[in-house]
C-alpha cells in the first residue's frame, strides 16, 4: 500500500487534469457527443483514488496522528531526518517541482495529505463524479458541449491541487485556478450578455478577496520567512512572543480572500448571479467545492487563527451578518437557483461563524473547526443534490427556473420531488439527517463559545442569529419545495411535453440523496469525521466533544416550526403570503430586491470608478494624446513645408540648384571680405 | 545701407537687368513692352559704362565693344523670343559674336571651329529637330515663361555677385594682397610681357611658348602633346554619343514623320 | 593691351543669362540653346585667361568643351525627339513624374493664348526615299 500511495495521490489531480488537456484538443475534433467518457473516466480513477486513500488513513494507527504526513519536504539538509520520519509514514515521498521565486523564498510544488485533506478530496471527487455523470445527460446536444468538459475536468484539477498544497503560495495558484475555471463556466454560454456580465463581476468581485489573500501571504513570508504550512505552524508560538499584532493583520487579510471565494459579505454578491452558469457548475462549484475554499483555507489556517481572537470575531460577526442576509434575501426570491443560491451564501456564513468559535478557548478550536468543515461536508451532499434538482426541474420545464410560473409537479416528476424533498429536509435540518447533525455542531459550538471566553455577549448574538436563521433555512427550503411540487399542477408554456429527467440524471439525484440521509448519522454524532479530522496538521489534536441534547431538541423544533410555517403559508393557505406581501410591503421589497447591495455598489463604487475613468481616458485623449500627436506632427508639418519643392519639374530643380550656388558664392565672398 | 550706397552704381544695372529680362520674357501677351527694352538698354550701358575698361587702342576697342553686345543683346532676344526656331538664329548671332571676341583673344583656330561646329552643325540639327518637332503654330509654352521673375532674380543676384567681384574697386586693390581669385579684378597686362614669373601661372610645357601662342601650331602641339590621352578621350566620347543618339532616336514607324 | 575682367565680365553676363533662359522658358529646345550659351559664356572664359597666362592650356580646354557641347547637342535633341514622340508637346513642364505622389501637377489646363499675328507656318520635311501620296483633295486642289 504504502508503495502505490505517492502514484494514486499524483493520480487524484493527474487524471482531470489529462482528461481536461484530452478533451480541450480532442473535443471538438474525435469526441464531440463523448466528450464526458473521459471526464467521468478520470473523476471516477481520482474518486476510486481517494477513497483508497482515505481508507488508508482510517487504518492507520492513531499513534501516528502527531505525524504530519507531509509528502516531502524541500531541504537539502533535513533529508536524513526526514528518510527517518518517512519510515513511520503511510505515505511515501514524492519529490515535486521546485520553483523558487527568489533567492530567499523557496517553494516546491508538492503534494501533502493530511485527515483534513484527504476528507476535502474524497467531498471533491466524488461530488464531483456525480455531477458529471448528471452534466452528461443535463448537458446533451450544447454545441460547447467539449468545452464544458474540458472546463469542468480542469477544475477539479485545480480544486484537488488547492486542498492538496503543502504551502500557502501553491494554494494561491491554485485558488486563482478555480477561479478561472468559476469564470469560464459561469460564462459558458457566453453569448448571452447576462452570463458574460456574471462571469466577469464573479471574477472582478473575487480578485478583491485575493488582493487580500495575497497581502496575506505576502506578510506570512515577511514574519516567518516561509510560505510552507507545517513551518509556519511550527513558528507561531516564537513570533507569538515577539509579534503577537501581526496574526491580527494576516488573519483579516487572510479572511479577505475567503470572502471573495466563499461569497460572504459584502463580497457574496457575485454568487447569485454566478447562477447563469449552467446548473451542474452551479451545483458542483458554487454550491459544492469551490465556494468552500475559503472555509478550508480559513480552517487550515486555525493555528494563525486562534492567535487572534480579534480576527476570529470578525470571521464570525461576518460569519453571522452574511447567514442572516442571505437567508432574509432567500425568503422572497422566486427564481429557484436563486434561493439555492443565497441558502448557500447563508450555510458558508453559518460555517464562518462556527470558524470563529475557535477563538473562544484553544479546546474548543478543534470542535469549532471540525463543526464548520462536517457542515462543509454534508453541505456539499445536500446543496449539490438540491441543484441538481433544481437543474432537473430546469430542463424538465424548458429552462423556465421561476416558481411562479409552474407548481404541483409531483407526479410529472416522481423521482427529482422525492430526491429533492430529502435535500431540503437534509438542508432545512431535520432530525437524522445530515444537515441536521451538522448545523447542531454549530449551534452547540457557538452555545459553548457563549460559555467561556471573554466574549459571552457577542456569541450569545451570534448564537441568536445562528437559531434564526436555522428557522429561515427550514421555511426558505420548504417554500421552494412547496411552489415547485405541490400544489396545483402547473407548466409555463416553454415547457412542450414536462417529464421526468433521464436516468442519468436521476441516478446522481439518488446517490446524492442516499448520502444525504445517511453521512451525517454515521459521521457525525459517532465520532468518527471529527476523530479524522483531528489528525490534521492545522489542528491541535483531539479536543473536547461537547454534545447538547437540548440544543438538539431546539433545532428539531425549529425545524418543526420552519417546516409548518412553510406549510401552511404555501399548501394550507395560499393566500397568506400574498397578504403578508402586502402588509410588509418595504421588507418584502428589501428582501426581495436583495437589499439594494447591488445598487449601492453600483453608486458606492462603480460609478466612483466610471468617473475616475472618464477622466483619465479625457486626460489621455486630450492631454496625452494631443501632446503625442502634436510632436508626432511635427515632421510630417515640416514635411509638408518643404515638400513642394519636389515637384518634378526639371526647372524647378535648376533653380534651386542655382540658388543654392549663389548663396554659396555670396557666403564665401562675404567669408574673403572679412 | 552703406554699402548699398558704395556700390549702387552695380546694384542698379543689375535692378534695371533683372526688371527687364522678367519683362521681356513671354507671358502670354503678343508683345513685350517697349519700356522694358529701354531699361534693358540702360542697364547694358550702365554697365559697359561703368565696368568696361577701355584699353586704348581704338580699333581693339570697337571691335570688343561691337562684338560684346552683339554678345549680351542676341543673349536676350534669343532667351526672351517667343518663337523656337528665332531663338536658334540669335543663338547663331551670340554664336558669331563669341567667335570675333575669340578672334580679339588671339584663338582663330577657335572661333573658326566654334563657327564650324555650332552654326554649320548644331544650329542647323536644332533647326532640323524644331521642323520635326514644332506644332503648327504658336505653342502655348512658347508663349508663357515660368516664373520669369523668380529667374531673373537669382540669375542677377549670380551675375551682382560675379561683377562685384570682376569690378575695378580701387581701395580693395590698395589694401588687399594679390593673391587667388579676388586678386584678378582690376589687372591689366599688357599682351607682349611673359607672365610665366607669375606665381599663378599653371606649369607650361616647352611646346606652349609665348612664341607658339594663338598659333594653329602652338594649340596643336599643346593638343597632342600635353593633353593627348584627353584628345583621345573626346573622340571616344563622340563616337559614343552619336550612337547613343541613334539609339535613343525615335524609330521611323512610317513613312510620315 | 587687354582687359581680362572686360572679357570675364562679358562671360558671365553670357552665363547667367543663359541660366535664366534655362530656368524660364519652358520649351525643351530652347533650354538645350540656353545651356549651350552658357557654355559659351564659359568658353569665352577659359579663352580670356589662356590669353592672360599667354598659353595655350585654355584654348585647349575650350576645344574640349565644343566636343561636349556636340555630344551634348546630339543626345539632347534625340532625346527631345523621344519625348516629343510621347507627348506631342515640347512642354518641360509635362515631365513631372519624380513628383511627390499628392502635390497637384503644376502641368495646368492655361487658356490658349491669343496670338496677333496668323498662324506661322514651318516647314515641314518630306520623307526621305519614299515618292510623296498626296491627298485627295490636295490633289484635286493641285
Amino acid at each position: 500500500m504504502s508503495e502505490l500511495t505517492p502514484a494514486l495521490l499524483w493520480l487524484i489531480p493527474g487524471a482531470p487534469l489529462i482528461a481536461s488537456v484530452f478533451i480541450a484538443f480532442f473535443g471538438k475534433a474525435l469526441l464531440r457527443g463523448r466528450s464526458h467518457v473521459p471526464c467521468i473516466a478520470a473523476l471516477a480513477v481520482s474518486s476510486a483514488c481517494a477513497g483508497v486513500m482515505m481508507l488508508t488513513f482510517l487504518a492507520s494507527p492513531s499513534s501516528l496522528k502527531q505525524d504530519t504526513s507531509l509528502l516531502s519536504s524541500g531541504q537539502i539538509d533535513g533529508l536524513q531526518a526526514e528518510a527517518e520520519k518517512h519510515e513511520l509514514k503511510p505515505l511515501a515521498t514524492t519529490p515535486g517541482y521546485d520553483w523558487s521565486i527568489t533567492d530567499n523564498l523557496h517553494v516546491r510544488l508538492d503534494l501533502q495529505v493530511d485527515s483534513m485533506t484527504a476528507l476535502m478530496l474524497c467531498t471533491i471527487t466524488f461530488v464531483s463524479l456525480l455531477v458529471s455523470i448528471y452534466a452528461s445527460g443535463y448537458m446533451h446536444g450544447d454545441p460547447g458541449y467539449p468545452r464544458f468538459f474540458a472546463a469542468f475536468a480542469l477544475f477539479v484539477f485545480s480544486m484537488c491541487m488547492l486542498v492538496l498544497a503543502d504551502n500557502y503560495l501553491t494554494m494561491f495558484v491554485f485558488w486563482e485556478g478555480v477561479g478561472l475555471c468559476s469564470y469560464l463556466l459561469i460564462g459558458f454560454w457566453f453569448q448571452k450578455p447576462s452570463a458574460a456580465a456574471a462571469a466577469r463581476k464573479a471574477f472582478v468581485v473575487n480578485r478583491i478577496g485575493d488582493f487580500g489573500f495575497i497581502l496575506g501571504i505576502f506578510l506570512i513570508w515577511k514574519t516567518f520567512g516561509t510560505v510552507k504550512f507545517s513551518e509556519v505552524f511550527d513558528l507561531v508560538p516564537s513570533i507569538a512572543q515577539t509579534n503577537p499584532e501581526v496574526f491580527t493583520t494576516i488573519c483579516l487579510l487572510l479572511f479577505l480572500g475567503a470572502m471573495g471565494k466563499s461569497a460572504q459579505f459584502p463580497l457574496h454578491v457575485w454568487l447569485p448571479d454566478a447562477m447563469e452558469g449552467p446548473t451542474p457548475v452551479s451545483a458542483l462549484i458554487h454550491a459544492a467545492t469551490m465556494v468552500t475554499a475559503g472555509v478550508y483555507m480559513v480552517a487550515r489556517s486555525t493555528p494563525l487563527f486562534v492567535m487572534s481572537s480579534t480576527a476570529q470575531m470578525v470571521v464570525s460577526g461576518i460569519g453571522a451578518i452574511t447567514a442572516l442576509l442571505a437567508a432574509l434575501t432567500a425568503l422572497t426570491q422566486y427564481d429557484l437557483k436563486r434561493v439555492l443560491a443565497y441558502s448557500t451564501v447563508s450555510q458558508l456564513g453559518y460555517m464562518f461563524m462556527a470558524l470563529g468559535a475557535a477563538s473562544v478557548s484553544p479546546k474548543l478550536a478543534t470542535f469549532a473547526v471540525t463543526a464548520a468543515m462536517f457542515h462543509l461536508f454534508t453541505h456539499a451532499f445536500f446543496k449539490a443534490l438540491l441543484f441538481l434538482g433544481a437543474g432537473s426541474v430546469m430542463h424538465s420545464m424548458g429552462d423556465v427556473i421561476d416558481m411562479r410560473r409552474f407548481s404541483g409537479l409531483r407526479h410529472v416528476m416522481p423521482h427529482t420531488r422525492l430526491t429533492f424533498l430529502i435535500g431540503s429536509l437534509a438542508l432545512a435540518g431535520c432530525p437524522l439527517l445530515a444537515g441536521f447533525w451538522s448545523k447542531d455542531e454549530i449551534l452547540v459550538a457557538l452555545f459553548e463559545g457563549t460559555k467561556s471566553g471573554g466574549h459571552e455577549t457577542f456569541f450569545t448574538v451570534i448564537l441568536g442569529v445562528a437559531v434564526v436563521t436555522a428557522f429561515l433555512t427550514a421555511f426558505y427550503s420548504f417554500r421552494a419545495y412547496n411552489m415547485t411540487f405541490l400544489g396545483e399542477e402547473r407548466f409555463p408554456e416553454e415547457a412542450h411535453h414536462p417529464h421526468e429527467s433521464s436516468p442519468t440524471m436521476t441516478l446522481p439525484l439518488f446517490a446524492l440523496a442516499g448520502f444525504s440521509v445517511v453521512i451525517g448519522l454515521f459521521l457525525g454524532p459517532t465520532g468518527v469525521y471529527a476523530r479524522q479530522l483531528s489528525q490534521s496538521t492545522s489542528l491541535a489534536g483531539h479536543g473536547e466533544h461537547p454534545h447538547s441534547w437540548a440544543l438538539m431538541g431546539l433545532s428539531a423544533v425549529i425545524f418543526a416550526a420552519g417546516y409548518g410555517l412553510a406549510r401552511w403559508m404555501y399548501v394550507t393557505a395560499p393566500a397568506v403570503p400574498a397578504k403578508l406581501e402586502s402588509g410588509l410591503k418595504p421588507l418584502h421589497h428589501l428582501s426581495l430586491n436583495k437589499f439594494f447591495l447591488d445598487e449601492l455598489f453600483h453608486y458606492l463604487l462603480v460609478v466612483p470608478v466610471r468617473v475616475l475613468a472618464l477622466l483619465c481616458t479625457l486626460f489621455d485623449k486630450y492631454v496625452l494624446d494631443g501632446l503625442l500627436n502634436f510632436v508626432g506632427s511635427m515632421p510630417s508639418t515640416i514635411g509638408r513645408a518643404v515638400r513642394p519643392i519636389q515637384n518634378g519639374l526639371v526647372s524647378n530643380y535648376a533653380w534651386i540648384m542655382l540658388l543654392g550656388v549663389v548663396l554659396f558664392l555670396i557666403q564665401m565672398l562675404r567669408a574673403l571680405a572679412g | 545701407m552703406q554699402w548699398l550706397k558704395e556700390h549702387w552704381l552695380l546694384v542698379l544695372p543689375m535692378v534695371l537687368g533683372a526688371f527687364a529680362v522678367a519683362r521681356l520674357m513671354p507671358k502670354g501677351e503678343p508683345r513685350s513692352s517697349l519700356v522694358a527694352r529701354l531699361v534693358g538698354l540702360a542697364a547694358v550701358g550702365i554697365v559697359g559704362g561703368t565696368l568696361l575698361q577701355p584699353t586704348g587702342s581704338v580699333l581693339s576697342d570697337a571691335l570688343f565693344y561691337l562684338f560684346a553686345g552683339v554678345a549680351v543683346l542676341g543673349a536676350v532676344l534669343m532667351i526672351t523670343h517667343r518663337n523656337p526656331a528665332y531663338s536658334a538664329l540669335w543663338f547663331a548671332v551670340v554664336t558669331l559674336a563669341v567667335c570675333g571676341l575669340f578672334l580679339l583673344q588671339s584663338a582663330p583656330f577657335l572661333a573658326s571651329a566654334t563657327v564650324i561646329v555650332y552654326a554649320g552643325a548644331i544650329i542647323v540639327t536644332f533647326l532640323f529637330v524644331l521642323m520635326l518637332a514644332q506644332q503648327a503654330g504658336a505653342t502655348n509654352y512658347d508663349q508663357r515663361s515660368r516664373q520669369p521673375g523668380v529667374a531673373a532674380f537669382t540669375g542677377f543676384v549670380l551675375l551682382g555677385a560675379l561683377l562685384f567681384v570682376l569690378s575695378p574697386s580701387k581701395e580693395q586693390a590698395a589694401t588687399r594682397p594679390v593673391t587667388g581669385f579676388v586678386s584678378l579684378a582690376p589687372k591689366v597686362v599688357p599682351v607682349d610681357q611673359s607672365s610665366d614669373q607669375l606665381s599663378t601661372t599653371p606649369q607650361s610645357t616647352s611646346a606652349t611658348t609665348a612664341e607658339n601662342f594663338g598659333t594653329m601650331r602652338g594649340l596643336g602641339r599643346s593638343l597632342f602633346g600635353d593633353y593627348l590621352f584627353a584628345v583621345e578621350l573626346a573622340g571616344t566620347l563622340l563616337l559614343v554619343a552619336s550612337i547613343g543618339a541613334i539609339v535613343i532616336a525615335p524609330k521611323r514607324s512610317s513613312g510620315k514623320l | 593691351m587687354i582687359v581680362l575682367t572686360n572679357y570675364l565680365i562679358v562671360g558671365s553676363i553670357l552665363f547667367v543669362l543663359g541660366a535664366i533662359g534655362f530656368l524660364a522658358r519652358r520649351n525643351l529646345i530652347t533650354l538645350v540653346l540656353s545651356a549651350e550659351m552658357m557654355l559659351h559664356g564659359v568658353s569665352l572664359n577659359l579663352v580670356a585667361f589662356s590669353n592672360f597666362h599667354q598659353n595655350m592650356q585654355g584654348q585647349a580646354f575650350t576645344a574640349f568643351i565644343l566636343t561636349v557641347a556636340a555630344c551634348e547637342a546630339g543626345i539632347a535633341l534625340a532625346l527631345i525627339l523621344t519625348l516629343y514622340k510621347r507627348s506631342k508637346s515640347l512642354d518641360v513642364n509635362l515631365w513631372s513624374q519624380l513628383a511627390e505622389a499628392d502635390i497637384e501637377s503644376p502641368h495646368e489646363e492655361e487658356p490658349a493664348v491669343p496670338t496677333a499675328q496668323p498662324t506661322q507656318e514651318f516647314p515641314h520635311l518630306t520623307p526621305a526615299g519614299r515618292s510623296p501620296q498626296f491627298q485627295k483633295e490636295t490633289a484635286n486642289r493641285v
